[in-house]
């Protein structure tokens, strides 16, 4: 799909329809076409090795209703948040996932 | 990026107490918090019958790092210290993720499951994998026995949250008879 989506800016949809979403479940919130499950977020803190900061452990999952799903290690909002190196391992999923909600 | 919440202050309060009664409870032997707390919170950890000491980490980019840990035993504070304090901070390499399980009190294999698969599906439901502080490996028979004292601990460091957070609320203890708040020890 083409989109003009950047990994960054699918992070902050991701954040957002965490925050804003309609919830689903015990731990879903959905936008449109999309739900972001924090089921997965643990209770455990880690520290940041770049820069020291608390940041949570565990992951959020994106399902589209289609069945495509992709996992976002919290660490990853940290690192984006901080300008710290990001593993864009799952960039282009998470992008098609979110552009198409 | 917008801050997701997931760090703020009554967060981290409450997984500090968490913590605290987990580690009281020698469900945990050793715990550690990465971030400050406040003199009140301080208090009541000591209340519970453990020993803190104050460490210092190093990141990557020169900051240093104050972290805290606390345990009934000194000699596993000890322990971590030896290991830890003054140490760089170097994120989740094998060697460190079982150093942390040994002085946390994680199952071994979920370590070794998470060191080399991360957070790979498990038997756990969400709910349970939510109270815990370490990533359940997949059959992992060490973690479900240790799932009633994480619950109970999780309910219990709740009620004193609240207790803390509003001493006169509904559910604070009150003997009218003698006109004083259990809770926080005030006349009425």
């Amino acid at each position: 799909m083409m989109t003009d989506l950047t990994f960054t800016s699918a992070l902050e949809e991701i954040q957002w329809i965490q925050q804003t979403g309609s919830r689903v479940g015990l731990c879903g919130m959905r936008s449109g076409r999309i739900v972001v499950d924090y089921g997965s977020v643990m209770m455990g803190l880690d520290g940041c090795p770049i820069c020291g900061c608390a940041i949570n452990m565990g992951f959020l999952r994106v399902t589209h209703d289609d069945g495509r799903c992709v996992d976002v290690d919290m660490v990853t909002f940290h690192n984006v948040q901080a300008g710290h190196p990001v593993s864009d391992a799952m960039a282009d999923k998470l992008i098609d996932i979110v552009a198409d909600r | 990026m917008r801050d997701a919440g997931w760090l703020d202050a009554s967060r981290l309060e409450r997984d500090a107490l968490y913590l605290g009664l987990l580690t009281a409870r020698e469900v945990k032997p050793l715990s550690r918090l990465e971030y400050s707390i406040s003199n009140n919170l301080y208090r009541i950890l000591v209340e519970m019958g453990l020993k803190l000491a104050r460490l210092t980490r190093r990141a990557q980019n020169g900051a240093t790092v104050p972290h805290l840990v606390m345990s009934l035993d000194r000699r596993r504070i000890a322990d971590y210290l030896a290991e830890f304090d003054g140490a760089v901070i170097v994120g989740n390499s094998p060697a460190v993720i079982r150093a942390e399980a040994r002085h946390f009190g994680y199952p071994a294999c979920c370590a070794e499951s998470f060191s080399r698969r991360g957070y790979a599906p498990n038997d756990l439901e969400p709910a349970d994998q939510r109270i815990l502080f370490h990533h359940a490996c997949a059959g992992c028979t060490e973690t479900p026995p240790l799932l009633p004292a994480y619950r109970a601990a999780c309910e219990e460091s709740e009620r004193l949250f609240r207790r803390q957070a509003h001493p006169k609320a509904p559910g604070a203890c009150v003997n009218r008879a003698k006109g004083t708040n259990h809770d926080t020890g005030r006349s009425l």
